[in-house]
């Protein structure tokens, strides 16, 4: 019988492993109930968030709470990118930090930040701080968990991709509308965020050592259609992601992108973590991606465990055969998912996701 | 003329040519035609066809977006002569529009916004991070017929912020005066924060605020 890294790695090369791995993505939304305390808390207190990530690995072996899961929170989903470049985040008692001063007001910010030069994501913004977060985490986290999941070391994870995080440095409004009023700017810009990233991701590796699992979300692509998506932002996900060639991959973006799935297999990354608005059939007919999800996750907090067992049963017949598919949701877990509709995923992949699946 | 004109702001306007429209909108106005006929035969129904090729998936949010963008600089242009016609224009009802407090993400407001508009209703928007008194003092004083409250996906847990809002209209002693209406990411039912409906599509949220108001009207 595998472990279940050993199962998504079999998957993930397209053969098909015992039966179907269960890979999701479980953080301070979820774990805050395990932790009993409130969101800001939570972000807070370093050694909680340990505690939490690790109780519910116990209570849940067969979980790959894959490398976002298993990271040290510090707005470290939002916040790096716009604060290395004079942003500001506000925190909240019980909801995730937000994006409250825009570095980018007006075009010409571009340019004054492009002449600044690269920020140093050891020193700028909130980056070191995140860095020192996740230098406890390496220090503290237990080696065998780490060792058996293939957690922290190796695993590489930035926060927000290089447009999505452009794009929290002006507003998705301003940064969706400047395609058109000022593709010169943004194109300026979205090299300037690309190769901050870049160097960010190479601030991590010096503490993870070398990238052996890269994870980065992007959702900017469900914002437009393939003509803005290949000027705009294939071109800025591909440089990092072949940056990383020969590390294992994974985008995720749980946003609809099912009106250009020719487009979208053209990422360079092994992982897709895919959203429950795009039919999980056609993503793996028309790309290369091994699949991770797309159980919506609000639902999955409101739905009973039998709803849950049948959806996950018509998500592995459709989706499973042949491997590359990885049973989860379609983007993080929500908050009050009840644990139970965990265990209901479970039931499903024990009565139904045993290779080879049977119809 | 004007009818070719109007025929042509509303092509620009599909065709997201922001050049063009605004152009057009300006010759216009040289040529004294009322902001009325530019709104009501012109840009209105231009964004209702660039929010129907959205519906059909020929345009995508960042189209979507521009439209909006493009509708409010032909609305600049037209604020000299609207101050002046006003009364003329037909309004079909008030709208009070916010993002609840702890909250800057507006995309999904500006894009109701503009819709609205396009169907004829005047705005008052509150803006963003806005608390739930502020929203029930505009109810009251300008009487709106229509309330919708927004969240943004990153952050769900904002979503109960919704609750204070409709205590806050009770307190003001409005809040079955008006139709409260709750937006953003698929994570409440209306029922959860005592609003009258929810949804996370524009277009659901337009076409009931008009039958809500058509309805009030008979």
């Amino acid at each position: 019988m595998l472990d279940v890294l050993e199962r998504a790695l079999t998957s993930l090369e397209g053969k098909e492993p015992d039966e179907v791995p269960v890979v999701l993505l479980v953080y301070g939304l979820v774990l805050k109930s395990i932790a009993g305390v409130s969101e800001y808390e939570y972000y807070q207190d370093l050694d909680l968030q340990l505690k939490a990530k690790l109780e519910f690995q116990r209570m849940f072996p067969d979980v790959w709470n894959v490398t976002m899961g298993t990271y040290p929170e510090y707005a470290e989903f939002v916040g790096p990118m716009p604060t290395a470049f004079g942003g500001e985040i506000e925190w909240l008692e019980d909801a995730p930090p937000y994006v409250s001063e825009y570095p980018i007001k007006e075009p010409e910010d571009v340019d004054r930040l492009v002449e600044a030069g690269i920020p140093d994501p050891r020193t700028d913004g909130i980056a070191p701080e995140f860095l020192k977060r996740l230098q406890y985490f390496l220090d503290n986290f237990p080696k065998d968990i780490r060792e058996k999941y293939n957690y922290l070391d190796g695993n590489i994870y930035p926060g927000l991709g290089p447009s999505e995080g452009a794009s929290l440095c002006m507003g998705y409004d301003t940064f969706l509308v400047w395609m058109r009023l000022h593709p010169d700017v943004l194109h300026k810009w979205l090299d300037l965020t690309t190769t901050w990233l870049i160097k960010y991701c190479e601030a991590i590796e010096e503490l993870v050592g070398k990238c052996k699992i890269l994870f980065l979300p992007d959702h900017s692509a469900s914002m437009v259609g393939d003509k803005f998506f290949n000027e705009f932002i294939l071109p800025r996900l591909n440089r990092i992601f072949k940056h990383y060639k020969g590390a294992l991959r994974i985008w995720h973006n749980e946003g609809s992108v099912g009106h250009m799935l020719s487009a979208v297999d053209k990422i360079d990354a092994e992982v897709w973590h895919f959203g429950p608005f795009d039919d999980s059939i056609e993503c793996k007919k028309k790309t290369h991606f091994c699949l991770m999800g797309n159980i919506h996750p609000p639902w999955l907090a409101k739905a009973t465990p039998a709803e849950v067992e049948e959806a996950c049963k018509e998500l592995i017949l459709n989706t499973a055969s042949g491997g590359k598919f990885w049973l989860s949701t379609g983007g993080g877990m929500a908050p009050g998912t009840p644990f139970d509709n965990i265990r209901a995923m479970f039931k499903a992949v024990e009565k139904y996701g045993k290779y080879p699946i049977k119809r | 003329m004007a009818e070719k004109l109007l025929k042509d702001l509303i092509d620009a306007i599909i065709k997201l040519d922001i050049e063009k429209a605004t152009n057009l909108t300006k010759s216009m106005i040289d040529k004294g035609i009322t902001a009325r006929e530019i709104i009501l035969d012109g840009i209105m129904p231009g964004m209702k066809a660039v929010g129907e090729m959205y519906e059909r998936k020929d345009y995508f949010l960042s189209d979507l977006l521009f439209g909006a963008y493009l509708s409010e600089e032909c609305f600049k242009l037209l604020e000299p002569l609207l101050a002046k016609e006003i009364k003329k224009v037909p309004i079909k009802g008030k709208l009070v529009i916010a993002t609840v407090k702890g909250d800057i993400h507006d995309i999904g407001k500006k894009i109701f916004t503009s819709l609205m508009r396009a169907e004829g209703f005047e705005i008052y928007d509150l803006g963003v991070d806005i608390s739930a008194e502020t929203i029930a003092e505009k109810v009251k004083e300008i009487e709106a017929e229509v309330l919708i409250v927004g969240t943004s996906a990153l952050l769900s847990t904002t979503a109960p912020y919704f609750k204070d809002v409709h205590e806050a209209l009770e307190k003001a002693g409005v809040r079955d005066k008006v139709l409260f209406m709750t937006g953003g990411p698929p994570i409440v039912t209306a029922d959860e924060v005592n609003a009258d409906f929810y949804t996370n599509n524009a277009f659901v949220g337009v076409k009931r605020a008009l039958e809500y108001v058509n309805k009030k009207k008979q």
